[in-house]
């Protein structure tokens, strides 16, 4: 162990510009990997918060009554995807207005009211699907999610969320490519020194091993290096539009938990060993 | 030892054969000069017998082990029975004298103790214990060719080919390599060294394989007067 890292050092010593190339490439397409992965977390959380959560309202038939009423909430509370039902009664319905609205005729507004429902779903995003199947329910007369409202945040999040795909792709095959050559520029700096390892009996473990070892601290120099930037991009963000998020009345922005930060740092990693493994093979192939 | 079976290699970008049906074989404690012209075929022999390249027909055993469509790790086992000196020295720039020679232990996974001892008592015997801290570039070309030597012997290889190991050293310093390749012999390696220098071949009385135009013309033991006699047969 202590003759590998003895190796590793030697190797960062004789290419430090290569292992510094290898370190940024990992810190920046994290950076923008990292911003990406923040930005999907919470536009999930915005938009079901800017459409009124998970909940929706059935407007009863205006034949139903309050025991009809109790039993159409009782069909609808028995419906797989709901969480939970509240009734409210014309008249509470029109009291509500009433402060709302500021109308003042509230008996003319009770009469042209209909019992209804909030029904909120188990899982929010599932409002349309839920929405269909409470329609059905005998007594159902209209459901009211926001539908229009709602399609439209849910097209904006799938464009943004494939846009993010393709960029997630097209960085990290950038972080791989630039690694690899950084790699194969090591190794031909090296390939000296490599090929007489080879003669004296080095195994290809021998020869791999200091360089993925060296690559892998270098993807966790860049992924910690990464999170610091992100942390700090993060908390100037939230400082700087922390009003904003406050009057939108969405829930306040996150950071990465810990598995979530772990991960990110060990990607870095991953990404590194995986471009050093990739151009490592393919020089000792070609190099016997 | 080593022992070749009707060995033939052909290089993809010509289209005579490098070596042309060679077949030897070297015993062990024999010592053995390979000689010829330039372009003989004696670094492609010795390519083949450290496996850095491929036999296009034929066979090689080496120790026992049958290059021939060998894996990876074949190759590599067999290098651990074979020290190499090159002309060139092939020297690590950036390791010490200590650790150049202690890569061939390295690389076996042998205890930095035991490391330590048998570096030290090859250095010693090739007369450069006082240099083992010092750079390559540091050296002379008689000294860094002596830690090539040293790297080859260090783990008492059971075969030692040598490619022009006395061609960048003047007489006296010729004669002190060829002592200390000729106690490795002594002490069982199979010692298979190209030389051009006829005045080597000369003074040391081993068996001579001549080869030229890739075709071994010549297999004498004891005194000759002049390499190219053997050349010509």
């Amino acid at each position: 162990m202590r003759r590998l890292l003895e190796r590793t050092v030697r190797g960062v010593r004789h290419t430090p510009g290569l292992f510094v190339t290898t370190t940024a490439a990992v810190a920046v397409s994290l950076v923008l990997a990292g911003a990406f992965a923040l930005a999907s977390l919470h536009l999930r959380e915005w938009t079901a918060s800017l459409v009124g959560t998970e909940t929706l309202v059935a407007y009863l038939r205006p034949e139903v009554d309050e025991p009809k009423a109790a039993e159409v909430a009782r069909a609808l509370s028995a419906l797989p995807r709901v969480a939970k039902v509240e009734l409210e009664s014309p008249r509470a319905a029109a009291e509500r207005l009433k402060l709302v609205l500021g109308a003042k005729d509230d008996a003319v507004l009770g009469a042209a009211l209909t019992w209804s429902a909030v029904v909120s779903a188990k899982v929010p995003g599932e409002l349309p699907d839920l929405a269909a199947a409470v329609q059905k329910v005998a007594g159902v007369d209209e459901v009211d999610f926001g539908a229009a409202v709602y399609e439209r945040l849910q097209a904006i999040e799938r464009v943004a969320v494939g846009f993010g795909i393709a960029l997630l792709i097209l960085v990290l095959s950038v972080c791989a490519f630039v690694v690899n050559i950084a790699v194969s520029l090591a190794l031909f700096v090296r390939r000296e020194e490599i090929a007489v390892q080879r003669i004296v009996g080095a195994s290809d473990g021998f020869v791999l091993l200091p360089l993925l070892v060296e690559n892998a601290i270098s993807g966790l120099a860049g992924g910690l290096l990464a999170l610091f930037v992100l942390y700090s991009l993060f908390s100037s963000f939230v400082s700087r539009y922390a009003g904003a998020i406050v009057a939108l009345g969405v829930s306040p922005p996150r950071f990465f938990d810990g598995a979530l930060a772990t991960s990110l740092v060990l990607a870095g990693a991953a990404i590194a060993c995986a471009g050093a493994l990739v151009a490592s093979l393919r020089h000792l192939r070609q190099a016997e | 030892m080593i022992q070749l079976f009707h060995v033939t290699k052909i290089y993809q970008d010509s289209d005579a054969p490098a070596l042309s049906d060679v077949s030897l074989s070297v015993e062990k404690s024999e010592f053995v000069f390979l000689t010829g012209p330039s372009g003989a075929g004696k670094t492609t022999l010795l390519r083949l017998l450290y496996g850095a390249d491929v036999c296009t027909r034929g066979q090689i055993l080496m120790a026992g082990r049958n290059l021939q469509n060998a894996s990876r790790d074949v190759v590599t086992q067999v290098r651990r029975d074979v020290g190499v000196v090159f002309q060139d020295f092939k020297l690590i720039a950036t390791r010490t004298v200590f650790d150049n020679v202690g890569l061939a232990l390295e690389v076996r996974g042998l205890r930095r103790v035991e490391v330590e001892t048998r570096v030290k008592a090859v250095l010693n015997e090739v007369g450069l214990i006082h240099r083992a801290h010092a750079m390559p570039r540091r050296l002379s070309g008689g000294e860094q060719q002596r830690v090539a030597l040293a790297r080859a012997l260090v783990s008492n290889p059971r075969i030692l080919i040598c490619d022009e190991p006395t061609g960048n050293l003047d007489h006296a310093l010729s004669l002190e390599v060829m002592g200390i390749l000729e106690k490795a012999a002594m002490r069982g390696a199979a010692v298979v060294c190209a030389t051009h220098d006829e005045g080597l071949l000369r003074q040391h009385k081993h068996r001579v394989l001549a080869l030229d135009r890739g075709r071994l013309v010549s297999d004498r033991r004891g005194a000759f007067d002049r390499a190219a006699d053997l050349v010509s047969g």
